[in-house]
Formats: C-alpha cells, structure tokens, sequence
C-alpha cells in the first residue's frame, strides 16, 4: 500500500497552543509595532516559521479560504493547512479571507485583496506575513489607535515597496486589511487603522 | 491507493470503529513491540451532522448530530494511522488509528489482521445474529384472510 507523504505535527496541546497564540496575535493587533514573544509550532514544515504555522493554525478553519503564495504553495504547506485546519485554499489573492506569504518573496498585490464593504469592513483579508526579525529593516514611525504616541517599527526583510503599499492601505480605512507579522520569536500587528511615516 | 486496498482499508477501520471498546484494547495490549508513535492529532471529539437520503435516492436531508471522535497517528518510520469512531472514546479512537497504522505495515498485516482484526470481526458477526436472533423472536407475521372477493 502507497504510504501518505510525510506531514508534521500541529500544536502539542491544541487547546492551549491555540489559545495561547490567539492572545499573542490579539497583543500584537492592540498595540501594533511592539513584538509579542510567541514560541510556535517548531515541528512546521520548511518554509513556514513556527509563528506562522502557529498563527495559521489558531486563525483558519473550514470557512476561511487561503491563499498561499509562493513558495509557500508547495504540496507540503498545503497537506498541513488542511489537515489541521481544514481550509480550503484557494488561486486567486482577491478571493482569500487570509492571504500566508513570506515578507521577500512573491506577496501577492495587497491592494487587490478583499478590503471588505462599508456596511461589514470585518469582511476582509488578513495578511499572515513571515519576516526575518523585528529591527534590521527600515525603520518607519507608527502611530493610532493602540499607540500612545509614535511606535518605531522596522522588520527585517520586507519589500522595498511594502510602506508605500501599507499607507495606501491605511488610505482606505475602515476597509482594508490588516498584517500581522511572524518573526522567528514573535508576531507583531499592523492593523489597517495605524498610520506610517517613513 | 488502488480501489481493492482502499476498500481492505475501509473495511478493517470500520471493524477497529464498531468494536467494543474493551476487546479493542485487551487485543492490542496483547500485541508485542508495538511502533513509537506521536500524535499529528490527539483524539479530540465533535460533532458530525449525519445525512441521509429518503429511500437511499431521494433528496439529502440532515439526519441529526452524533459525537464523533477522531485521531491521528504517525509510527516512527512515517506511516499515518486515522480513525474516527462514534461517541466520546478517546482511548478507543488512539487504539484503532495506531492500528490502523501498523496495518499499513507490509511487514505486520498479517500478524495484526490475524491477532486483531478477524477476532473483532468474529465478536461483531456473533453480536450482530444475537441481536437478530431476539428480533426474530418477536417479529409479527402480517397477513390479510381472504375477506369474500369471490362471492
């Protein structure tokens, strides 16, 4: 009998694990810029992190399509989303409810995902976004709802164009996604509502 | 997965799912060196909706919710066992799906369809004709009498 391809394991106690990723995840999103420790899921295929496997697997479930953009669209990521979670993946970026993307490569145009509608702006993406760490990147100003007054924030590894594309994004509030970034060590939010200064 | 093995594999997982919980697990108890192994997926258990067809071709139509609970193991060499079985048996669920593994096990099927999987089947046969039985025993023959038509 064909033996089924190697597929790793999800979190070790699925409750907690989960519940405890979820109360990073809402850290980073309330006081977005400031890095929230998160362990993660260390047995997490190559090449998603263990915050991003952890995070994919506390926010997706059967309702929620993804997108997985290279080279995370490999036939291993995606034995291990939907059998842990369930979700079923999807081709095009502008379908996605969570878009899983890796901050120097191929991230789908952010301004073509689902922003929401006026009367439900909850109906919009979320960006799961793999970085290198947070402080050896370009350093940009934060502030908004969450910061006291400026937050510095400067991930490592992201596109060149990204800060012009996350203001525009900011434009558009209240629709328009939100980030939320997985370090090796932590996850950090950038909500739709923060405003950036390069 | 050719169709006669997924139908070998149907079978002997909804022998492990149907079995007593108990004779599951004095049989695999009995087993020598069984594989380590480590959950992708501790047992946990839910909810499944049931459905069904009127008369096995009409419309679907949902039946009601049963417990369900399923897990998934993985032996040291890679293989993956599943099971699911009815109700809140977390024990029984890890029993059959490390069975279910070590049946994949070219080397052990024999041993373990042997040791495991046709004494459980001989207990769900003999179960299944003793229900029987006592249904027999109170079955009511329906019949009409004659009631004139040739006056």
């Amino acid at each position: 009998m064909t033996m089924e391809t190697e597929l790793s394991p999800g979190f070790q106690e699925p409750v907690h694990g989960a519940q405890q990723t979820f109360r990073a995840v809402l850290d980073a999103l309330s006081r977005p810029g400031i890095p929230v420790p998160l362990s993660g899921i260390e047995a997490a295929p190559d090449p998603m992190g263990p915050t991003l496997a952890a995070a994919a697997l506390t926010l997706l479930d059967h309702e929620t399509g993804v997108y997985l953009a290279p080279p995370l669209d490999i036939e291993a990521v995606k034995r291990y989303i939907a059998f842990h979670t369930g979700a079923p993946t999807v081709s095009e970026p502008a379908d996605a409810d969570f878009v899983i993307a890796l901050a120097d490569r191929d991230m789908p145009d952010i301004l073509q995902l689902k922003t929401g509608c006026a009367e439900y702006p909850d109906q919009s993406a979320t960006v799961l976004l793999g970085v290198r760490d947070f402080g050896s990147g370009e350093k940009v100003l934060l502030s908004g709802p969450g910061i006291a007054e400026t937050q510095e924030f400067s991930p490592g590894n992201l596109d060149a164009g990204f800060w012009t594309t996350a203001r525009q994004n900011h434009a558009r509030f209240p629709l328009g996604v939100d980030f939320i970034l997985c370090g090796p060590e932590s996850v950090a939010g950038l909500p739709r509502s923060t405003s950036i200064a390069v | 997965m050719t169709d006669a093995q997924s139908q070998d594999r149907q079978q002997w997982m909804g022998i492990l799912a149907r079995a007593e919980e108990t004779s599951l697990a004095q049989l695999v108890a009995g087993l020598d060196d069984l594989p380590e192994h480590d959950f992708l997926r501790r047992p946990e258990s839910g909810l499944v909706m049931v459905r069904g067809r009127a008369g096995g071709s009409g419309k679907a139509f949902n039946l009601g919710e049963m417990t369900v609970t399923r897990c998934t193991v993985r032996t040291e060499d890679g293989t993956l066992g599943h099971a699911y079985v009815a109700g809140r048996r977390p024990d029984h669920a890890a029993r059959a799906a490390l069975t279910d593994a070590l049946l994949q096990h070219k080397t052990r099927r024999d041993e373990i369809m042997r040791r495991v999987i046709v004494p459980l089947e001989q207990e769900e046969t003999a179960r299944c004709e003793t229900k029987q039985a006592e249904s027999a025993d109170t079955r009511v023959d329906f019949f009409t009498l004659v009631r004139g038509e040739n006056e």
